[in-house]
C-alpha cells in the first residue's frame, strides 16, 4: 500500500516529517519497506509561446522555432519533438535553467544553428516516462479548463507538488490499513496527532436511500448481507481532473475517467471498493445479488471471459450476471463514453466468499483483496456520501436519482474484558489500567473507564482483527512499544536439553561419512518423474510407491524423490560439466515413497531417513606421482570406503551379497545384510541411467538405510583382552572351483579353525595358466593364537589340517602351496 | 712378520690427493708426536690421514678404513698384533706410536663419515614443496554446520530437537496454527499439494510443509508441558525459483511453554541468538509483525551489516541492502496464540508460550554475504569446499 504524505496530511494534524512517520508505522507493525520522493524544482522554466516553426536547414528531424519567453524578443530554439506547432504553449527551459535530473541548459550550436533554450518533454520534467514529444501545457492543465499563467512566468506552480510516498507492507489481519484513512488512524495515534477538520466531516457524513427507491434483492444475504446502491443522472463521461489523475498516480493507479477514478479514489481512501454500472445497461432496472447458475457465463472489464461456478456470487440484473461481486465488473455494463445515468454500487461481502470466488476464477483485484480481508462494514453510507460530493464537485449538472439499501449493517463490536495481569503475563509489561486505556482509546477501542485491573473494551468496526483478549494484549504492547518490554535474566536453570537416538543417529551417519573424505551435499526433494522411476527401480521400490505433487511448478520437480539419489547425480553433472574431475557426495535425507498398507486409511507417505553416497573420478584427490596418480576410483576401492562406514556405525559383520536391479551394472552390485534385515545396497552405476543424467563416466553408488540404526538397541559386546602371546601365522593357497565365492571359502576356513583363529585375511586372488581349469586361488593370511600360552608347531598343523580338509570337503578344493 | 711393513708405501699413492698442508692441525700435531719416536708410522699416518679425509664417497670411506683398521685384515690391527714379537723396549714404543695411530685414524674415519653422510642427506633432499598424496577431504554442508551451530546454542539453553514429517496434513500445518480454511494469510504460503496414495482425495489435504511450526502442533499434542524444543527441517513453497527464492529452503523453530513465559524472557532469548550469531554488540529492535500462530507477534531486527544501520553508505548514497531504513529482518518470533494453545489441548489460562522461526539460508547468506539462494543445493563442491 502506497501512502502520500500530502494524502495523509489531509486527514490527519501531525507535526512529523516522513521518515518519522514511516519509523512510527514500521514501529506499529505497518513495515515501511520504502520512501519515494516526488516533485522536483525546475528553476529557469517558464512557459513559453511557440511562434514559428520552421524545417531546420541542416536537419530533416529538427525544427527552428522561434519562441515568446515572455522577455524582450522571441528567442531562437531547436527542436526535435514532431508534436511542436505554431501557437503551442510549452514549458522552456532558458540558458541557465536547470532540469530535475541536474543538467544545465547552456547556449548551443546544433547543426549550425544556435538554440537559445529547450522545450521540455514529459520526461524531461520528470513528470512521466512520455518522451515522443514535448509536453503540451494548454491539455496539461485540463484542457484549458484552469487558467495559465502568463507567459514568462515560472512552470513551478502547475507541477505537482513536492510528495513523499511511503511503501507499507500491510500485515494480512489489518484490512483498514488497505485505506488512506486507517493509516491516518494508527498515524494518529502513534504521533498524537488530531483528525483535520476534513476528516472529521468526512467521517460523521451521513446518507441514506431517501427519495425513489431503487430495487436491490439479496438473494444470498450471507454472501451479501448489505448492499447500497445510488442512482445518479445526467453525468458526463470524460478525463479526470488533474489533481484526481495526480493522486491516482502517487497511488499507482491507471487513470480511466472521471467515475471509475473516483471510485477507485475512494477505495484507496477509505478502504471500500465501490462499484458504478451504467444504469442504462441493468436490464429491468434492478440489481439481484445471488450465486452464479452453472453453465453463467460473463466477460469482465479486463475483456475475458469467464465461466462461472456455485461458487461466485455475482451481481445480476433481472437477466444476467452484470458483476462479480467483489471482485470485477462485467464489460457489458461498465460506464462509457455513451452513459449518462449511473448507478454506484457500495456493498459489504462477506470475505470468504469473495476469496472462493476470486480462487476459483484464479483472479485478484485490488477490490477482492480487500474484501477478502474484511471492509469496515460502517463505512459504507460515508463512501456513498462522500462519492456524491465529489461528482457533484467535479459534475454540478449531475442529479441525485432513485437508491436503495438492502440488508443490515453486520457490524459486530464485541466487548472484550481485558485484565491488567494478562498483559504483564504474555508482554512483560507492567503497565498500570489507564495507560492501556489510553492507548487503546487512541486507536478508538471504547474503554468503560474506572476499573482498576480489568478493562471493558469494545471493539470498533474497522478491526474485525480484534477478537480475543490477547489481542487486545498485542494493540497494547505495540502501542507502548516493544522497546519497552524488559529483557529478563534466561532461565535456564534446571533447562536441560535430551539429544534423540535419531539425532545422534543422523549426526554420526554424517560424520563418519565425512571422515571418508566425502563431502556433504544437500539436495533437491522433488524431482522429475523420469529421474524418480529410474532411481526407486535400483532400490526396488514399485512406480507406484511414488509420492507427486498435485501442483507442480515444472516437470523437473513434480515427484518427492524416493531415495536422495536423483539429486546427487544432478549435483555430479553440475560439477563434472564445471570440469571437475572427481566427484564424492553424499547426503543424509528423507527418502518419499507410498508404504504398503491394507487398510484404506487415509495417512501420509513414509519418509525413511537414508544415507546415499555417489563417488567418481581419481582414486586420490591429488598425487604427483604417476604411480599412484593414473588409478581411478573402482569397485573395491569404493566397497573400501563403504566398509569403512559400517564399521564406523558400529555394523556387526555386515554381509555382502550380490544384487541385481535395474539401473545397476549387471554383475557389479551388492546388498548389504546385517543381522536380518537388508541396510544397504552398493554398486556401479550402468551406463544407461547415468546417461540420463548426462554423465559418461563410471559412477559409484551407496545408498543405506538408517532406520534399522535408529530401531537397534545399543548391545556393547564383551571386550576382548589383547593376546599377550605371540600369534603363529600361516599363508594358505588354494585352488576352488571359479563360481565358489571368497565369502563362502572364508567361512568355511572360520568355522574349521575354531577358537584359536586369531585372524583371517585374503590376500590375493588368481587365476590364470597357473591354475587347473575351471579353477581359481584364493590365498590367505591366517594367524592362530592362544589366550593362554603359545601355541606349539604340532597344534597348530593340526588346526590347518582340519581346514585344508573342510574346504576339500565343502567346495572341491585343494591347497596350493604352503608357505 | 714385522711392524715396520708400516710405512707410507704400505698405502697407495693415490690416497694423497692433496698437499700435506691440508692436514688438520690436529693431524699434523699427530704426525709430528710419531715423527719423533717412529718415523716410518708417520710417513704411514700422512697417507692413510689424506686417504680418510679426502676419501670420495661412503663406499670408498668404508673401504680405506677397513684396509686401515678392519678387524681382521686391517694393517694396524695387524702391525698391533705383531707386536708380540718384539722386544719388551721395542714393543712398548712401537705399541704407543701404534696405539695413537690407530686412535687418530679411528677420529678421523668417523669425521669424514660425517661430512659425507652430511653432503648426501643434502644431495638426497626431499623438495617438501612437492604436493603430498592426497586423500580427499569431506567438507560438511555449510547449512548443516549453520544448523549444528544453532542446535549447540540451543541445546545449551535445554532446548531438544523434535523431528516432524515434511508432508503434513493441511490442518497440521495450517488449520491448528489458526490459519482458517478461506484464510488470506494463506496466500503467503503458495503451498504445495500432494496427491494423495492412489489418487483417492481425502478428507484432509496433503500439503509439503510450508514451515517447520507444524512441529509445534505434533509436539504438544504428543508431550507435556513445559516444553522447550526447535524444529529444524526442509520446508516448501511452491514458488518461482530466482537468486532470492526457492521453493525448497529450510528453517529452524522453536518453542518454549511453561506456566509464565513472556515476551521478556523471548527478547532476552533472540537477543542472545542475536550477539552470538551477528556480533556481541550488535544492535537489536523488536518489532511488531502478524502471524496467525502468535499473538503478540513481532520481528527481530538487527542493525545493517552493510551500512551499520546508517541506512546510508560512506559516500552518503542511501544504502541499497537495508533500502535506507538501517535494520535487516533476522527472524519472526511471537507469543504462542491461545487458538493454537486449544487446538492441541493446552489451557491458554494455564501455560503460555513463546515461539520463533529462523531461516537457515537467511542466517547462512547474511553471515557469508552472499545474495544467490540457489547456491545451497545446487551442490557445486567449489562451493561446499570453502567450508
Amino acid at each position: 500500500m502506497k501512502l502520500p504524505v500530502s494524502w495523509l496530511s489531509e486527514w490527519v494534524d501531525v507535526s512529523a516529517d516522513a521518515p518519522a512517520i514511516a519509523d512510527a508505522l514500521t514501529r506499529r507493525g505497518f513495515y515501511v519497506e520504502g520512501i519515494e520522493t516526488l516533485g522536483a524544482e525546475y528553476p529557469g522554466v517558464v512557459v513559453a509561446r511557440v511562434l514559428e516553426v520552421a524545417r531546420h536547414p541542416n536537419a530533416d528531424r529538427l525544427s527552428l522555432c522561434q519562441v515568446d519567453s515572455g522577455a524582450g524578443a522571441p528567442l531562437s530554439v531547436v527542436c526535435g519533438a514532431p508534436n511542436v506547432r505554431p501557437g503551442m504553449i510549452a514549458a522552456l527551459a532558458t540558458v541557465g535553467a536547470k532540469l530535475p535530473d541536474g543538467t544545465v541548459i547552456r547556449r548551443s550550436r546544433i547543426r549550425g544553428e544556435e538554440s537559445q533554450g529547450m522545450l521540455c518533454s514529459a520526461r524531461e520534467l520528470a513528470l512521466s516516462d512520455a518522451h515522443e514529444g514535448i509536453l503540451d501545457l494548454e491539455a496539461f492543465v485540463d484542457g484549458g479548463a484552469r487558467p495559465l499563467p502568463a507567459i514568462g512566468a515560472p512552470i513551478q506552480p502547475l507541477m505537482p507538488a513536492p510528495d513523499q510516498v511511503l511503501e507499507i507492507e500491510v500485515p494480512f489481519n489489518r484490512p483498514d490499513g488497505l485505506g488512506i484513512v486507517g493509516l491516518a488512524r494508527e498515524v494518529k495515534a502513534a504521533l498524537n496527532g488530531a483528525w483535520t477538520a476534513a476528516a472529521r466531516a468526512r467521517l460523521s457524513a451521513g446518507w441514506s436511500a431517501g427519495g425513489a427507491r431503487f430495487p436491490v434483492t439479496l438473494e444470498d444475504d450471507e454472501g451479501c448481507p448489505y448492499y447500497l446502491a445510488q442512482a445518479i443522472e445526467r453525468v458526463t463521461i470524460g478525463p479526470s481532473p488533474r489533481w484526481l489523475q495526480d493522486r491516482l498516480a502517487l497511488v499507482g493507479q491507471r487513470s480511466i475517467n472521471a467515475i471509475v477514478d473516483l471510485t477507485n479514489y475512494l477505495l484507496h481512501e477509505l478502504g471500500q471498493p465501490l462499484h458504478a454500472f451504467d444504469l442504462a445497461r441493468l436490464e429491468g432496472g434492478e440489481v439481484r445479488v445471488r450465486r452464479a447458475r452453472e453453465g453463467e457465463r460473463l466477460v469482465t472489464l479486463d475483456g475475458r471471459e469467464r465461466a462461472l461456478t456455485r461458487e461466485v456470487l455475482v451481481i445480476a440484473d433481472r437477466a444476467r450476471p452484470v458483476a462479480l461481486a467483489g471482485i470485477m465488473g462485467g464489460a457489458d455494463s461498465e460506464v462509457t463514453e455513451s452513459t449518462t445515468a449511473l448507478l454506484l454500487e457500495c456493498a459489504w461481502f462477506e470475505p470468504r466468499r469473495v476469496r472462493r470466488g476470486a480462487k476459483a476464477l484464479g483472479l485478484s483485484t485490488e477490490a477482492s483483496k480487500r474484501f477478502e480481508r474484511g471492509v469496515d462494514p460502517a463505512i459504507g453510507p460515508r463512501a456513498v456520501a462522500r462519492f456524491v460530493e465529489l461528482l457533484l464537485a467535479l459534475q454540478p449538472g449531475a442529479r441525485v436519482a432513485a437508491a436503495g439499501a438492502a440488508g443490515a449493517m453486520p457490524v459486530a463490536s464485541p466487548t472484550i474484558t481485558l485484565r491488567r495481569a494478562r498483559i504483564e503475563r504474555l508482554t512483560g509489561l507492567a503497565l498500570d489500567s489507564a495507560t492501556a486505556a489510553a492507548h487503546l482509546r487512541a486507536l478508538e477501542f471504547d474503554v468503560a473507564s474506572g476499573a482498576v485491573e480489568t478493562l471493558d473494551v469494545r471493539v470498533p468496526s474497522f478491526r474485525r482483527d480484534v477478537a480475543l483478549e490477547d489481542d487486545l494484549v498485542e494493540e497494547v504492547a505495540r502501542a507502548h512499544g516493544y522497546d519497552a518490554i524488559p529483557e529478563a535474566p534466561l532461565e535456564t536453570l534446571g533447562a536441560h536439553a535430551t539429544r534423540t537416538r535419531r539425532e545422534l543417529v543422523l549426526a554420526s551417519a554424517r560424520r563418519a561419512m565425512l571422515a571418508r573424505g566425502v563431502t556433504e551435499a544437500w539436495t533437491t526433494t522433488l524431482v522429475s518423474e523420469r529421474e524418480a522411476h529410474a532411481v526407486a527401480a535400483l532400490l526396488g521400490d514399485a512406480p507406484e510407491s511414488l509420492v507427486r505433487l498435485a501442483n507442480p511448478m515444472s516437470r523437473e520437480s513434480e515427484v518427492l524423490r524416493p531415495n536422495p539419489v536423483p539429486g546427487l547425480l544432478r549435483a555430479v553433472a553440475h560439477n563434472l560439466k564445471q570440469g571437475v574431475r572427481g566427484v564424492r557426495l553424499f547426503e543424509v535425507g528423507a527418502g518419499f515413497t507410498w508404504g504398503a498398507d491394507e487398510s484404506n486409511a487415509p495417512r501420509l507417505p513414509q519418509e525413511t531417513p537414508m544415507l546415499a553416497a555417489v563417488a567418481t573420478g581419481p582414486l586420490w584427490a591429488h598425487a604427483h606421482d604417476p604411480a599412484h596418480g593414473a588409478e581411478e576410483l573402482d569397485f573395491f576401492a569404493a566397497k573400501g570406503l563403504w566398509q569403512a562406514w559400517l564399521e564406523e556405525m558400529r555394523v556387526d559383520t555386515p554381509e555382502w551379497r550380490s544384487y541385481a536391479a535395474p539401473g545397476w551394472k549387471p554383475g557389479a552390485s551388492a546388498e548389504v545384510v546385517a543381522a536380518t534385515s537388508r541396510i544397504a545396497w552398493a554398486g556401479v552405476l550402468a551406463p544407461p541411467l547415468l546417461r540420463a543424467w548426462d554423465i559418461e563416466v563410471p559412477v559409484q553408488l551407496f545408498v543405506a538405510l538408517l532406520e534399522p540404526f535408529l530401531t537397534a538397541t545399543e548391545t556393547r559386546p564383551a571386550v576382548r583382552l589383547p593376546a599377550r602371546f605371540p600369534p603363529v601365522r600361516r599363508d594358505l593357497a588354494f585352488f576352488v572351483p571359479q563360481a565358489v565365492t571368497h565369502r563362502q571359502v572364508e567361512r568355511t576356513l572360520v568355522a574349521a579353525a575354531g577358537e584359536r583363529l586369531a585372524s583371517i585375511e585374503l590376500f590375493d586372488v588368481y587365476h590364470g595358466p597357473q591354475s587347473p581349469p575351471g579353477m581359481k586361488s584364493l590365498a590367505y593370511g591366517i594367524a592362530f593364537q592362544h589366550s593362554e600360552r603359545t601355541l606349539t608347531e604340532p597344534e597348530v598343523q593340526t588346526i590347518q589340517d582340519r581346514m585344508v580338509a573342510a574346504v576339500a570337503r565343502e567346495w572341491s578344493g585343494h591347497l596350493r602351496e604352503q608357505r | 712378520m714385522s711392524a715396520a711393513v708400516l710405512g707410507r708405501d704400505s698405502l697407495p699413492e693415490a690416497w694423497e690427493t692433496g698437499p700435506y698442508w691440508q692436514l688438520t692441525p690436529e693431524c699434523l700435531m699427530v704426525r709430528d708426536e710419531l715423527a719423533a719416536a717412529d718415523p716410518d708410522a708417520a710417513g704411514f699416518f700422512a697417507r692413510a690421514a689424506q686417504g680418510l679425509l679426502h676419501a670420495p664417497d661412503l663406499r670408498e670411506l668404508e673401504a680405506r678404513e677397513l684396509t686401515l683398521l678392519g678387524r681382521e685384515r686391517g694393517l694396524v690391527t695387524r702391525a698391533l698384533g705383531g707386536l708380540g714379537a718384539l722386544p719388551v723396549d721395542e714393543r712398548k714404543r712401537r705399541g704407543r706410536s701404534l696405539n695413537v695411530l690407530k686412535r687418530a685414524l679411528g677420529e678421523l674415519a668417523a669425521q669424514r663419515r660425517a661430512t659425507l653422510e652430511a653432503e648426501g642427506e643434502v644431495r638426497d633432499a626431499l623438495d617438501v614443496t612437492l604436493p603430498g598424496l592426497e586423500p580427499w577431504v569431506g567438507h560438511a554442508h555449510v547449512l548443516a554446520q549453520v544448523r549444528d551451530e544453532l542446535l549447540d546454542l540451543f541445546h545449551g539453553l535445554g532446548y531438544s530437537q523434535y523431528a516432524s514429517p515434511e508432508v503434513e496434513w493441511d490442518a497440521w500445518n495450517f488449520g491448528k496454527l489458526n490459519f482458517p480454511p478461506d484464510h488470506p494469510a494463506r496466500d503467503a504460503h503458495d503451498t504445495y499439494f500432494v496427491t494423495p496414495q492412489g489418487g483417492v482425495a481425502a478428507t484432509e489435504p496433503l500439503v509439503m510443509r510450508t514451515h517447520t511450526s507444524p512441529g509445534w502442533v505434533r509436539a504438544m499434542e504428543e508431550l507435556e508441558p513445559p516444553l522447550r524444543l526447535v524444529f529444524p527441517g526442509r520446508v516448501y513453497r511452491a514458488e518461482q525459483v530466482d537468486a532470492s527464492h526457492m521453493d525448497q529452503f529450510h528453517q529452524m523453530d522453536g518453542l518454549f511453554v511453561a506456566e509464565r513465559v513472556s515476551m521478556a524472557d523471548l527478547k532476552a532469548t533472540l537477543n542472545l541468538f542475536a550477539r552470538r550469531l551477528v556480533s556481541r554488540d550488535v544492535r537489536t529492535r523488536l518489532i511488531p509483525i502478524y502471524f496467525p500462530f502468535v499473538e503478540p507477534g513481532c520481528q527481530l531486527d538487527v542493525a545493517c551489516a552493510a551500512c551499520g544501520g546508517r541506512g546510508a553508505l560512506a559516500d552518503g548514497a542511501r544504502c541499497p541492502v537495508c533500502k535506507g531504513s538501517g535494520w535487516s529482518e533476522l527472524l519472526g518470533a511471537g507469543m504462542v496464540h491461545p487458538n493454537v494453545f486449544r487446538a492441541v489441548g493446552y489451557d491458554p489460562e494455564r501455560v503460555t508460550g513463546f515461539a520463533f522461526g529462523i531461516g537457515l539460508e537467511r542466517t547462512a547468506m547474511a553471515r557469508l554475504g552472499i545474495s544467490e539462494i540457489r547456491l545451497f543445493l545446487e551442490n557445486d563442491v567449489r562451493f561446499l569446499e570453502q567450508f
